[in-house]
């Protein structure tokens, strides 16, 4: 039995469907706890834990199987309830405060989920105009938000983490929504640069939010798996998000002007298959979507995609490897932009250039010249966490790194 | 009596789980789960509405004897008071 396919997927869509498993054949408690596994790893426990626990396997289960995954979905749900009436109440102050943000990703699409509460963040994402940074910073202040990272020179970053003593509510706040110094993607942002002409508003928990219209919406969601499909991957619950979101909205939704964008930035492959995926073994529904042929009508072969999501975990932080193998993707990814052959070796991962070590090493931009000494900083710390954890070495990382690379030349990422 | 505003009752897992929100989550570090007949309470407390009152909706839904009834109500409604989720009026009809 592939767990994965058999196990984690259905559950999922019934999760999806505010439905139960009705499994009736005995589980073993490896079976279980690989499901439990994988759910945690994707961040979907509480979904596929309330989709699993009552069905007739599951009663005639050892008990002792779902205690922890109990306790966990409880106290995950239960932070998710306080985090969302947290941000509801802070989003309210920003507004009050004069500040024109928009709400992406985060509780739009927990919002359309048949237990919103139970969809995890790990934040919530808000975008401003940079002009309105200080404003915005001096309201989150007041509100009681602090910088989450001390040291960052929070005027010239492109994003700001907040969080709040004694809450558990942590924000990024974007004053664009890549990163704009990042070859691989920084021209992401191109594309979002009006979001504010056309926001539009929505009701969630009887608080109304601002947000990207549905069209400017979907395709960012859809950047964003991109952006982590270049890096190491992405998760199921990116794909649930994109799934949900097309099914809500689809028929506001101009397909055509996303088909375009993608083609634009070589995501239209990659994109049909997340759609394929999502109609084979999870809710997309194309009818419901007002999903047009011309992206029916794109070729592609999901299963790599399905294979390398399902490995990756949330983030493609399945393993310590294969988040070092993002080294080598973003290489190939940022040669082909310039016009140049990716090199990607174990030199590459291991001696990155000054641009790329910037944000771990923030004194880099002050002094470039420091560089060998980032350098040593990192080896050394890659081999902490080698001595600490399996599954992450460095001839591992570069494997995985040249497989992600053929798979994005399968989706025509790459050439 | 009356239910503070600042907690919210969820079914999470097969259990009722009272959850703070707003600025009780500083104050609130602990977790109650509730059973059914707490659940009957909870929505009850939704509305101004007196001990007496609690007890004959309890008894209209449950085959239990008034005199348990009320002693299970009252140390229900004691624990809601203790953790601040509760609070009674001096007069609360209770005989």
């Amino acid at each position: 039995m592939d767990a994965k396919k058999d196990l984690f997927l259905p559950a999922l869509t019934a999760a999806l469907k505010n439905k139960k498993v009705t499994w009736s054949e005995s589980l073993s408690p490896q079976d279980w706890s690989s499901l439990f596994h994988t759910a945690s790893v994707h961040h979907v426990l509480p979904m596929i834990y309330e989709a699993v626990y009552d069905c007739p396997a599951a009663r005639t289960a050892d008990p002792q199987i779902f205690v922890r995954a109990k306790q966990q979905t409880i106290h995950s749900v239960m932070l998710q309830t306080i985090k969302t009436n947290e941000f509801l109440t802070l989003f309210h102050h920003l507004r009050q405060s004069g500040i024109k943000v928009l709400v992406v990703k985060g509780i739009v699409c927990r919002n359309l989920y048949p237990n919103p509460d139970y969809r995890m963040s790990g934040d919530e994402d808000i975008l401003i105009p940079e002009d309105q940074f200080e404003l915005c910073h001096q309201a989150m202040l007041d509100y009681g938000m602090q910088p989450a990272d001390q040291a960052q020179d929070i005027y010239t970053e492109y994003e700001v983490p907040y969080g709040k003593p004694g809450s558990p509510l942590y924000i990024e706040l974007h004053k664009c929504l890549f990163p704009p110094k990042s070859d691989a993607y920084g021209y992401l942002n191109r594309f979002f640069k009006n979001v504010q002409d056309s926001a539009v508003k929505l009701s969630i928990d009887g608080e109304e939010i601002v947000t990207m219209d549905h069209t400017d919406h979907l395709f960012y969601l859809i950047c964003h798996a991109f952006k982590h499909f270049l890096h190491s991957g992405f998760g199921i619950r990116q794909v649930c998000d994109i799934v949900l979101f097309a099914n809500h909205y689809g028929k506001e939704i101009d397909w055509i002007r996303i088909l375009q964008q993608c083609q634009e930035i070589h995501a239209d492959v990659f994109t049909a298959a997340l759609f394929r995926i999502g109609q084979k073994y999870l809710t997309f529904d194309p009818v419901l979507a007002g999903y047009p042929k011309e992206w029916q009508e794109i070729q592609v072969d999901e299963q790599l995609m399905l294979d390398d999501l399902l490995d990756a975990g949330i983030y493609g932080d399945g393993t310590m490897s294969r988040k070092h193998s993002s080294n080598i993707t973003l290489n190939a990814v940022s040669a082909q932009k310039q016009g140049k052959k990716a090199e990607h070796s174990v030199m590459k991962t291991l001696f990155p250039p000054v641009k790329s070590m910037e944000r771990r090493y923030p004194y880099l931009k002050k002094y470039p010249m420091l560089l060998p000494v980032a350098w040593v900083s990192r080896i050394l710390k890659y081999r902490k966490e080698i001595s600490k954890s399996q599954n992450n070495d460095a001839a591992q990382a570069v494997a995985i790194g040249n497989r992600r690379v053929e798979l994005l030349k399968q989706y025509k990422i790459l050439e | 009596m009356k239910l503070e505003k600042e907690f919210v009752l969820r079914e999470i897992a097969g259990d009722y789980v009272i959850i703070p929100v707003g600025k009780t989550v500083i104050e609130f570090n602990g977790l109650i789960t509730v059973n059914e007949v707490g659940v009957s309470i909870w929505n009850m407390l939704q509305n101004e509405v007196t001990f007496d009152q609690i007890v004959q909706g309890i008894l209209n839904e449950y085959e239990v004897e008034e005199s348990v009834a009320r002693e299970d109500i009252r140390e229900f409604l004691d624990q809601l008071i203790d953790g601040g989720i509760l609070t009674e009026d001096k007069e609360n009809g209770e005989e």
